[in-house]
């Protein structure tokens, strides 16, 4: 188990004497997990499995009620699941008491036990282990100098801010040496300013500890910011798992296009297979069609496979013309959204804010060929990157 | 999709899944004990009033309703159930107006709600209900007042009005005073935002404290204990100074028929207002 | 809506009415009546003396009162605060709906009279009761148990649980329950994570039950008369012998102001004592 939580950037896999071998990279496993809470109910998890590897920061992305939170606390053991196997360094942890399985966890609202102070609320875990007091004080020490209260020990939790409870109880979690640690929406009790600010730090922190990491959440930034690869999940399966840029780039269907950030949608069919791997599609647009060279998403699509394109806003490329007129604009500082009108329907552009220049009633046209895009089909069921 | 089961995995969900079959067990157990330790002295009684003996026995021996026609015919009896209902009416209407306006004096101040003197209100809480009950009776017979239902109304005050002022005080603090404002902003004046949108949301709190003050002077046993003349004795005052002389299933009659008044305004409540809310507990999750 | 300064006065003002005749008066009446001498031809003299106060804190008969009062009091106070925090912790963790129904339950026998209810355990524990009838079908012989220590305690414990419910339970409510789930998570069994976890933050609310049960059992009437008999006397019962049967009236009122102050003094005490422990948990929880 790694614990260096003050030296550094992750370690590579180590040979250990035990293991005979450097330790197996899968650390989380989770196969066919599902939840059903009342008999011929529906699932609220139904078959999720992904795999998470030592060191790495997994991401559970998904609107509420898609059943990330239930997969969290069949992780922690919080909730038994119907079906399902879950492995965590080896060891099968389905049935065993949460006390036991080395799972922590940095609760949404941190549960940080309100009568005990902030070094007591370090020590509890290690106090339990019958570690002696020396190695406690020493260790509650340096994890809170880790975590930068160093001066904090004596207070209660009541008198910190969230931004520093929730520190308290990263050190907590890290207390304990666990296995893995999980991390339950971990910014959304912040105000947007503190977010930003804590998003970096937590990343920064828990990267030198040199732990892996779970984290759920509903807010795409938030993952996409911190994670290495994130599972997609909606009405309790799993829509995809991958690496933000594969996922924004290169979505596997359209649902999954849509909730990550946005896009126009263009239906279109398969013509042929360029040498490099890209599609060639004819894609309509109002009346007209237009052939153009794609991305593809999912690796086996044949000639005359019916989809959609997805362009994102920052892909669309607009011009000067009379196909369309701009009829809305949003500065939003960074960047500046457009929505024209177009063959009937409209479609969203964007530009960075300095270098904005279109204006409501401007006539435009769009170059689909020059825009690029990603070709993208139904919905249908991850396994996996 | 077919589970993949190792070995290992079930005997531990297996195990998992009988402590928690465990654990369903014994709470019916525990449940079913401390609900029946709550009634046992209730359910007691009421054996105890069809039992065809004189002295108290439960399992009654033999079954008979003779003891509640005694009682139920006899004079005194039945003009204390009317002492005590009047009484008890008096009292909580007296209670719940003056600790309406009491509350609302002590929550709407310029500085927010004051704490202080309404903890001045509960003092006479701390005192024995027989310590006060003397007080009283040693008062008015020193200073030659008479005593009739409105003395002895006057005396149980002692024992309703602080609850109700707390018990509304807590409810008037917690409206939302932006509902308020906002009524005002429509063009309500103080009297209509009084009437229809402050009093409304009081309805259930009113109750509460007006049930609660007629039960508090319906079974007080401290107060009405001293404060008494030989046609003016209340129910539970009654019951207790019959153990001298009359048998135990006579008694259990009586009690029995205290008991039922009090279950009707248990049933009262809960359609009304919901028992547990009128306490203050929590009743979402 | 904020009341100019005059308006809430009239407010207040019959509150306090009410209160100043049925409590500061009565008091103030009771405290001269108590400095009385009392002659047992010539009735009550208008003298003043500490004659009555020296009696009944030298005379062995009303110290035996006193003493058996504290031992009741404080031995219901400490059983009554067990059973309610264990009751109150199974309810807090059972929630919903069979939470609400159960607290009802518990709750409801405070709405019948304490006459009643010490009656009952008479049909329960006094001869020819449940009790006795089912040692008796078990061999036991027949087991009673009525007119001493035990029948009062059990008495008051029955009476005053609700009460200790009712604080324990807000207690409870109180905490966090993710702190349980957040006790498992990093390490403690079940039993250890209510210690250290739940148990501190509940002081507060256990130190409240034991002072109200204690300070209602210590004053109670209607449980030491009917359950203790004639030859267990408590404070409460030797103020109403006074008055009633000796009418020793300045003895009475005597007894009456000791117990009430007597009772103030114990609670000023016991929170300067529990302060420590109080302020920690609620000041910071």
């Amino acid at each position: 188990m790694l614990s260096s939580y003050r030296t550094g950037p992750a370690r590579p896999p180590v040979a250990t004497a035990a293991a005979g071998g450097p330790e197996p990279a899968t650390h989380l496993e989770l196969r066919g997990l599902s939840k059903r809470y009342a008999a011929g109910g529906p699932l609220a998890v139904d078959d999720v499995s992904f795999t998470v590897r030592r060191g790495e920061f997994f991401g559970l992305l998904g609107p509420s009620g898609c059943g990330k939170t239930t997969t969290l606390n069949m992780i922690a053991g919080f909730v038994e699941p119907t079906e399902g196997r879950i492995t965590l360094g080896g060891r099968d942890i389905v049935g065993m008491p949460p006390h036991r399985r080395g799972t922590a966890m940095v609760f949404q609202r941190y549960a940080l036990f309100p009568h005990l102070t902030v070094a007591q609320n370090v020590a509890f875990g290690p106090k339990l282990r019958k570690q002696s007091r020396a190695d406690v004080e020493r260790r509650v020490g340096e994890l809170l100098d880790f975590v930068g209260l160093g001066g904090m020990a004596g207070k209660f939790p009541d008198q910190l801010s969230g931004g520093q409870q929730q520190r308290v109880a990263l050190a907590r979690a890290l207390a304990v040496d666990p296995e893995i640690v999980l991390l339950d929406e971990p910014l959304s009790n912040l105000d947007a300013r503190m977010r930003t600010e804590l998003r970096a730090e937590l990343k920064r922190l828990l990267r030198e500890a040199g732990v892996t990491v779970l984290i759920v959440t509903h807010d795409q930034a938030e993952a996409f910011s911190m994670c290495d690869r994130v599972a997609v999940m909606s009405d309790g399966t799993v829509q995809d798992v991958a690496a933000p840029m594969e996922l924004y780039r290169r979505p596997r269907n359209p649902v999954l296009a849509s909730f990550i950030g946005e896009g126009n949608f263009l239906a279109s069919t398969v013509d042929a297979v360029a040498a490099d791997g890209r599609l060639e599609v004819t894609a309509t647009l109002g009346p007209r069609t237009h052939r153009l060279v794609v991305d593809r998403a999912e690796p086996d699509i044949g000639v005359g496979t019916a989809g959609q394109v997805l362009i994102r806003p920052e892909q669309l490329v607009v011009t000067a013309g009379t196909d369309g007129e701009v009829v809305d604009v949003s500065f939003l500082g960074p960047t500046a959204t457009f929505v024209i009108s177009v063959a009937d329907r409209t479609l969203i552009c964007s530009q960075p804010g300095h270098a904005a220049s279109l204006a409501v009633g401007d006539r435009v046209s769009v170059d689909l060929s020059a825009s690029g895009g990603t070709f993208v089909t139904a919905p249908g069921v991850g396994a996996g990157r | 999709m077919t589970v993949l089961e190792a070995p290992t995995l079930a005997p531990a969900l297996a195990a998992a899944r009988r402590r928690a079959a465990v654990g369903r067990v014994w709470r019916v157990v525990w449940i079913a004990a401390v609900c029946a330790f709550a009634l046992l002295p209730l359910v007691a009684v009421l054996m105890a009033s069809v039992s065809d003996t004189s002295f108290w026995s439960a399992p009654p021996q033999g079954l008979t309703f003779r003891w509640y026609a005694r009682i139920l015919g006899n004079p005194e009896f039945v003009a204390s159930i009317g002492t005590s209902f009047a009484l008890a009416l008096i009292v909580s209407v007296v209670s719940v107006s003056t600790g309406f306006l009491a509350a609302l004096g002590f929550t709407r101040g310029r500085r927010g709600v004051n704490y202080r003197a309404s903890n001045l209100i509960l003092l006479p809480l701390l005192f024995p209900h027989v310590a006060l009950g003397l007080a009283i009776y040693g008062m008015y017979l020193t200073h030659s007042v008479p005593i009739n239902l409105l003395t002895l109304a006057l005396g149980q005050l002692v024992l309703t009005v602080p609850v109700a002022v707390r018990l509304i005080m807590v409810a008037v603090a917690r409206l939302p005073r932006d509902v308020e404002r906002a009524a005002t902003n429509l063009g309500a004046g103080p009297w209509a935002v009084f009437w229809r949108v402050i009093v409304p949301q009081l309805r259930g709190v009113l109750v509460a404290a007006a049930i609660i003050s007629f039960t508090v002077s319906f079974d007080d046993s401290g107060v009405a204990l001293f404060v008494n003349t030989p046609t003016t004795i209340t129910l539970p005052v009654r019951l207790l100074f019959y153990r001298e002389n009359e048998g135990g299933s006579l008694l259990a009659a009586g009690g029995s028929v205290l008991l039922l008044i009090g279950v009707v305004i248990v049933l009262v409540v809960g359609r009304v207002v919901g028992l547990e809310r009128a306490f203050g507990f929590r009743t979402d999750k | 809506m904020t009341i100019s300064r005059r308006v809430r006065l009239l407010l207040i003002a019959p509150a306090v009415v009410a209160l100043v005749l049925s409590f500061v008066l009565p008091m103030l009446s009771d405290l001269r009546l108590s400095l009385s001498g009392y002659d047992d031809i010539m009735g009550v003299q208008d003298t003043v003396t500490l004659d009555q106060y020296q009696a009944i804190f030298q005379d062995s008969t009303y110290l035996d009162a006193w003493l058996l009062t504290l031992r009741i009091a404080i031995l219901s106070g400490l059983l009554t605060t067990l059973l309610g925090a264990l009751i109150s912790f199974g309810l807090w963790r059972l929630g919903g709906r069979t939470r609400s129904v159960v607290s009802t339950v518990v709750i409801a026998p405070l709405l019948v009279s304490g006459v009643v209810r010490a009656y009952g355990w008479i049909a329960v524990m006094g001869p020819a009761g449940l009790l006795p009838q089912l040692t008796g079908k078990l061999g036991l012989g027949e087991v009673t148990i009525l007119y001493n220590e035990p029948a009062m305690v059990i008495g008051f414990v029955h009476a005053l649980l609700p009460y200790a419910i009712l604080i324990l339970l807000a207690s409870f409510d109180r905490i966090d329950p993710t702190l349980l789930r957040a006790a498992a998570n990093i390490g403690a069994r079940p039993a250890q994570a209510v210690r250290l976890v739940v148990l501190p933050l509940v002081y507060p609310g256990i130190f409240a039950s034991v002072l109200l049960t204690f300070v209602m059992a210590s004053a109670a009437y209607a449980v030491p008369a009917i359950l203790g008999g004639a030859r267990q006397v408590t404070a409460a019962t030797a103020i109403f012998q006074e008055q009633n049967v000796y009418l020793n009236w300045p003895a009475a009122a005597a007894l009456a102001l000791s117990l009430a102050v007597g009772t103030l003094l114990i609670m000023v005490a016991y929170q300067a004592l529990t302060r420590r422990t109080t302020s920690r948990v609620e000041g910071h929880a």
